[in-house]
């Protein structure tokens, strides 16, 4: 089925917008949800939680990306069940991983408290990947946003695994250089 | 770009590692406002790289449908002429250059009647008696056709039989002998050969077959049916094999119980068994030594992991065929219980399939 008829599924508030969106996006949304959390039953929930984000959110919104916008909600809401669930311990999978490289990006600086909001960031962040080669964009985005592992994304661009490393420490390092230029503080 | 339905003030749950790592997982959410058409184009990669492949599956059918269409034409043309030849002088002297072989070849008469009549005959009708007369001499129907088409034999003077050699001289008689008794030998090697031995099951029946029906999985990737289980009976070791198909798409999933257990990969070498570690053709590039694991690997229950999965599943661009990753190994499990997956499907897929074993268990 097309988006635009499962759209038009939700804004009927027909129940089969569900079932329809579940057939569509399932696995979609199971592998960002898994990716994070590497547990089968949080992903599950997780996604299933996503569906119901998505009927509430379904109408007034009439998302232009569906699977965009359902993969957003689903990465939030796993975001948040590892922040549940791992608070302090380190947990299996990639998202332990992504996070200890992710964290060579953030400034060093001392001097404020301040924190940045997190629309600003966001702005930030999005104008930094506009800045990226093409390649080199989806590549952080794949390991990111969707938290996939060297190999997947390597496999997924015809890139050898240390061509793929390469370029994710490349990015990392210019992100830092480019939040410390902007003054960005978190 | 906004994202979607979920609630703002949901992200800003405290994290108690607010440490460099807290710090990380800030970048992580702020992540989740990148813009739409940014991930879209992050997704769009595979089919990017397939671009170049992507008209070679129709240019391949319409380049099949041009080879069978110069052929079928090239088929018609040739029936058109053979009948052309058969209603007229051709006929004759082909008849003719059966009954001058025939004679040099001291054949029986039998055959040189054939040939006198066929002089006055359509070639349908000569065709028709030199099967017939073929056929009561033990001849079988195909190979007499062959000679009713004009394959002669101008130095032995006789209908040349496909598989048998004749010694010069040799009378129709003979012959007839000989390829009575070289058809009935093959006929006695056919009938020698075993036919395997395999008793076929229902889904129902292989899931409850005491011991290795556990290992039959209870998900199998969507769209998937059932489509055959068998054992093999002929096999000392218990054995069971189930295969499912999604369209073209098939998964044949084998499990046995092997008398001695089979040698494992090392999970930290990835250069005896991982498919990405070589470029292809992996005839190439793969060294001999590495060669049978890299063919179908054997993984330990406890070293095997989606990873795992993902590194033994891989992606043709075969024009023609569908795109869905492709990939074979095994995997050890208590009391050398082997299972053998050989199919295709996303690792994740793959993945469920053992999960669910595991469940099982």
């Amino acid at each position: 089925m097309r988006d635009t008829e499962i759209l038009d599924l939700y804004w009927a508030r027909e129940e089969r917008a569900i079932s329809e969106t579940q057939l569509s996006y399932g696995s979609y949304c199971y592998s960002i949800a898994w990716h994070i959390l590497y547990d089968r039953e949080d992903s599950d929930e997780c996604v299933n939680d996503t569906w119901l984000r998505a009927w509430n959110a379904i109408p007034p919104r009439r998302p232009n990306r569906l699977a965009v916008f359902l993969g957003t909600i689903t990465r939030n809401l796993s975001l948040d069940r590892w922040k549940e669930k791992h608070t302090m311990k380190r947990g299996k999978g990639e998202m332990m991983l992504a996070l200890d490289e992710l964290a060579e990006c953030v400034p060093d600086l001392r001097s404020t408290e301040e924190e940045v909001e997190a629309a600003e960031l966001e702005r930030m962040l999005n104008d930094f990947l506009h800045t990226l080669p093409e390649r080199e964009c989806n590549v952080f985005l794949r390991r990111y946003w969707y938290v996939e592992e060297y190999g997947e994304i390597a496999r997924r661009y015809g890139m050898k695994l240390n061509t793929v490393k390469t370029s994710l420490f490349r990015t990392r390092a210019k992100l830092r250089e480019y939040l410390e230029r902007e003054g960005i503080i978190l | 770009m906004k994202n979607n339905g979920y609630e703002e003030s949901e992200k800003g749950m405290p994290f108690r590692g607010e440490d460099r790592q807290g710090k990380a997982l800030r970048l992580m959410e702020a992540l989740s406002g990148v813009d739409e058409e940014l991930l879209e184009r992050a997704e769009g990669g595979e089919a990017r790289n397939k671009s170049r492949w992507r008209y070679a599956g129709p240019w391949a059918a319409v380049l099949c449908l041009a080879v069978v269409g110069a052929l079928g034409w090239g088929g018609y043309k040739l029936t058109l002429k053979v009948n052309e030849n058969a209603s007229g002088e051709g006929m004759d002297n082909m008849a003719i250059e059966i009954a001058s072989a025939e004679s040099e070849g001291g054949a029986a008469p039998q055959e040189a009647g054939t040939a006198e009549r066929a002089a006055g005959d359509t070639a349908a009708q000569k065709s028709d008696d030199l099967m017939s007369q073929e056929n009561e001499n033990g001849f079988d129907i195909d190979s007499a056709s062959d000679g009713a088409a004009g394959d002669t034999m101008g130095d032995t003077g006789s209908v040349q039989h496909p598989g048998v050699e004749r010694a010069p001289g040799m009378g129709m008689g003979q012959e007839n002998h000989e390829e009575e008794a070289s058809h009935e030998k093959a006929t006695l090697d056919t009938e020698s050969c075993s036919v395997l031995n395999q008793k076929e099951l229902t889904e129902e029946e292989a899931r409850n077959q005491e011991g290795l029906g556990a290992y039959i999985p209870r998900e199998v990737p969507r769209g998937y049916t059932f489509e055959s289980a068998y054992c093999n009976q002929d096999l000392q070791e218990g054995n069971l094999t189930v295969v499912w198909s999604r369209g073209t798409d098939i998964i044949v999933w084998s499990v046995a119980q092997a008398q001695e257990a089979p040698e494992t990969v090392d999970i930290g070498a990835p250069e005896t068994y991982d498919e990405y570690f070589y470029e292809i053709p992996h005839g190439e590039n793969v060294p001999q030594e590495y060669r049978q694991s890299m063919d179908n690997p054997t993984f330990a229950r406890e070293d095997f992991t989606m990873e795992t999965v993902s590194s033994r599943m891989l992606s043709y661009d075969d024009s023609g065929d569908t795109d869905t990753p492709r990939g074979n190994f095994s995997v050890l499990y208590r009391d050398n219980i082997v299972v053998n997956f050989n199919g295709r499907g996303t690792a994740e897929e793959i993945w469920e399939m053992f999960v669910s074993i595991e469940e099982a268990e």
